[in-house]
């Protein structure tokens, strides 16, 4: 469904600022199937849904989204495949306009708008049939507006706003890293719920060790801009969170390891 | 609830005041684990302030009975307060109870002990107690295996050996468990085995030590790829202690102190000690001629390093409590034995030393069996990790030593 094949990215080349947070990732996801990125801060995780979303153009690598070769499309013409959750609450509705008309929005979304009637009785019976389905109470405020809404409630609409056109793939950016951790968990249970019922190819970005260890079915942990470790399977099922701590250690080891190190231990080991 | 702290020479007094329910006894039994850790193996509670105990007051009291008597300790409660002591009463728990209501006399552990020697370690305030277990005892040493294409990437199954690990022999190394298939190559890492208990951490990934314990007539056996054996018994057990004034004891003086106690300039040691922090090395990956690749020859080069070796630059396996197997030696001996390389910058005393690292338990205080002492080890906690201990000593960043806290060694001269 997604391939991504050894991509890079430079921002700021050849300047003092240069980054390099992308350094030849792949990735491979079959349809409905679910992965987290796991990884610490600037270890390239979010750049890397970036560069999936098509927010930015790649130095190198590919891009293969549901048989197309989305490399070189433009951000909005990929967004006809992809949904998308923000970290930010206040990223991905529009603050004044109503819950309902937010969501007449995001369903004609990647299609052409005409001067109709949006909110039409059907849209608003299956909105409010949808939104109910939240279990948050928000289906008797759907013509309020969406900035007088919480954090958790908007991150659920947003949600429901991505994924109310079953996209090909559904991108997760720390959806949950903002709220407070009471909202989070009901994000969470609600993210599963609608993964669960439209089957969606998922790829979700976090840094919770407790969320990588207890969502999705393979992991792909990151490190300085490359997959550190991959775990899919039995292996995934098998993954704690202490074991996913012990991952990090190891890269932290890894990188303290420099040449002083490597001199003292060609001396010392044997 | 208030909890004071008052430390006495040989028994340590928690007073309690207030309600012994489920809100503070969790905070009481910090305040007792805190005190054993300390090294107090006498616990007096005096609960002559505490009007209240529910079965969670109850619970904490149980196990820190127990505990405290696995180890030859003493738990007892003092001054009870009338409804303390009629709920202990009614939960058939009276012996926990102290019926005298002055202080209690000093009862610390040391019970009726063979003669031992206190000696001074390297630091001053850090004591020592030199047991003779077997004067005449010494260990035999010997090395299978080469290591040198083990560490250039030529691994040589040829040279590999199988040792078994009966209760007389004490070895560290390179080795792995299995049934001898091919699969055992990959998996070759740093091992060592003291007392009928054998642990190695194998180089494939997982970062799982496995360990093999003599049980009835099944007798740990490991491949050896290289390593360094002594066959034999100890001739004497140093029990040592970080004492007041400092945090801990590097191992170079640990073994320094074990040297002095066998009269030798070359020994076998095998401690169990409550670690301050360790410092060393673990294979991450068995070298071999496909894995090395295009640079053969030599696994220390950096950055490739990385691959094959883990290195703790800073602190780790704080709090915990370790079984160490190692061999130290004189610089001028040294240079007769092999493996051995230097413990501290100077060059003045050399070793080689693997340590495996457990959750940490209280260590029972005088004179220990070792076999006694290492194995409930491996049957009551998991293994952390295994280590190759080394001395980082780059100027400004490194780590140092390895370092403890209290604990035992079990020595011996070395014969060749």
């Amino acid at each position: 469904m997604l391939t991504v094949q050894n991509i890079y990215k430079t921002f700021n080349a050849g300047t003092a600022n240069e980054v390099r947070p992308l350094r030849g990732v792949s990735l491979d996801i079959p349809e409905g199937a679910f992965l987290v990125i796991l990884g610490g801060n600037g270890s390239g995780k979010s750049t890397l849904l970036n560069a999936i979303a098509g927010t930015f153009p790649l130095d190198n690598g590919e891009i293969h989204l549901a048989g197309h070769n989305v490399t070189r499309w433009q951000e909005h013409r990929r967004a006809r495949l992809i949904g998308r959750v923000f970290q930010n609450p206040f990223t991905g509705t529009a603050p004044n306009m109503s819950i309902a008309e937010n969501f007449a929005l995001a369903i004609r979304r990647g299609q052409a708008r005409g001067l109709g009637w949006a909110l039409t009785k059907n849209l608003m019976d299956e909105l409010r049939d949808r939104v109910k389905e939240l279990r948050m109470g928000l289906e008797d405020r759907l013509g309020n507006a969406i900035g007088s809404l919480s954090g958790g409630q908007r991150q659920a609409l947003t949600l429901l706003m991505a994924t109310c056109l079953k996209p090909a793939l559904l991108l997760l950016d720390e959806h949950t890293a903002a709220l407070d951790p009471k909202s989070a968990d009901q994000i969470i249970r609600v993210t599963e719920e609608v993964i669960k019922r439209h089957k969606l190819t998922t790829l979700m970005v976090t840094h919770s060790m407790q969320q990588a260890a207890n969502l999705g079915d393979r992991i792909v942990m990151m490190h300085r801009g490359s997959v550190a470790y991959r775990f899919e399977g039995a292996d995934k099922q098998r993954l704690r969170v202490e074991d996913l701590l012990a991952r990090f250690e190891e890269l932290r080891r890894r990188e303290m390891l420099d040449d002083s190190v490597a001199a003292l231990l060609q001396e010392n080991y044997i | 609830m208030e909890i004071t702290h008052s430390t006495g020479a040989e028994l340590s007094e928690i007073k309690l005041k207030g309600r012994m329910d489920a809100v503070w006894s969790d905070h009481v039994a910090r305040a007792l684990a805190e005190c054993v850790r300390s090294g107090q193996h006498a616990i007096a509670l005096d609960m002559a302030e505490v009007d209240y105990i529910s079965s969670a007051g109850i619970r904490i009291l149980v196990l820190y009975s127990r505990q405290l008597k696995s180890i030859q300790g003493r738990f007892t409660v003092i001054n009870a307060s009338i409804n303390v002591k009629k709920v202990l009463e009614l939960a058939g728990l009276k012996a926990l109870l102290h019926t005298e209501t002055v202080k209690l006399a000093a009862t610390a552990a040391t019970t009726a002990e063979t003669t031992s020697r206190k000696v001074t370690i390297a630091q001053d305030g850090a004591t020592a107690e030199v047991f003779d277990l077997d004067p005449t005892a010494a260990l035999r040493v010997d090395w299978p295996g080469k290591p040198t294409p083990w560490l250039e990437g030529r691994r040589d199954p040829s040279t590999c050996s199988l040792v078994e690990f009966p209760l007389n022999v004490m070895g560290l190394g390179l080795g792995a468990f299995g049934s001898g298939d091919s699969s055992d190559a990959e998996r070759f890492g740093e091992f060592l085995a003291a007392a009928g208990s054998t642990v190695c951490q194998p180089a494939d990934g997982s970062n799982k030590p496995d360990y093999m314990l003599l049980q009835g007539a099944l007798t740990p056996t490991i491949k050896v790829a290289y390593g360094m054996l002594g066959r034999g018994g100890f001739a004497r057990l140093l029990r040592f202690d970080k004492g007041a004034q400092y945090p801990s004891l590097p191992l170079s003086v640990i073994a320094k102190a074990c040297l002095d106690a066998v009269q030798s300039d070359a020994a076998g040691i095998v401690m169990v000690a409550e670690t301050a922090t360790l410092v060393g090395a673990t294979l991450q990956k068995t070298p071999s001629e496909q894995t090395t690749g295009s640079k053969p020859g030599n696994i220390f080069t950096f950055p490739g390093i990385r691959d094959w070796l883990s290195f703790t630059a800073e602190t780790a396996f704080a709090n915990s409590i370790c079984l160490t197997v190692g061999f130290a030696a004189s610089k001028a001996r040294a240079s007769q034995l092999r493996l051995l390389k230097p413990l501290v910058a100077s060059g003045e005393l050399c070793g080689h030393f693997h340590a495996a690292a457990f959750p940490y338990r209280p260590l029972r205080k005088g004179k220990v069996d070792l076999r006694e002492t290492a194995q409930p080890l491996f049957e009551s906690e998991h293994v952390l990790g295994v280590l190759h201990l080394l001395n980082d000593w780059r100027e400004a960043t490194g780590a140092g030593e390895s370092r403890f806290l209290r604990g035992a060694c079990w020595c011996s001269p070395l014969t060749t």
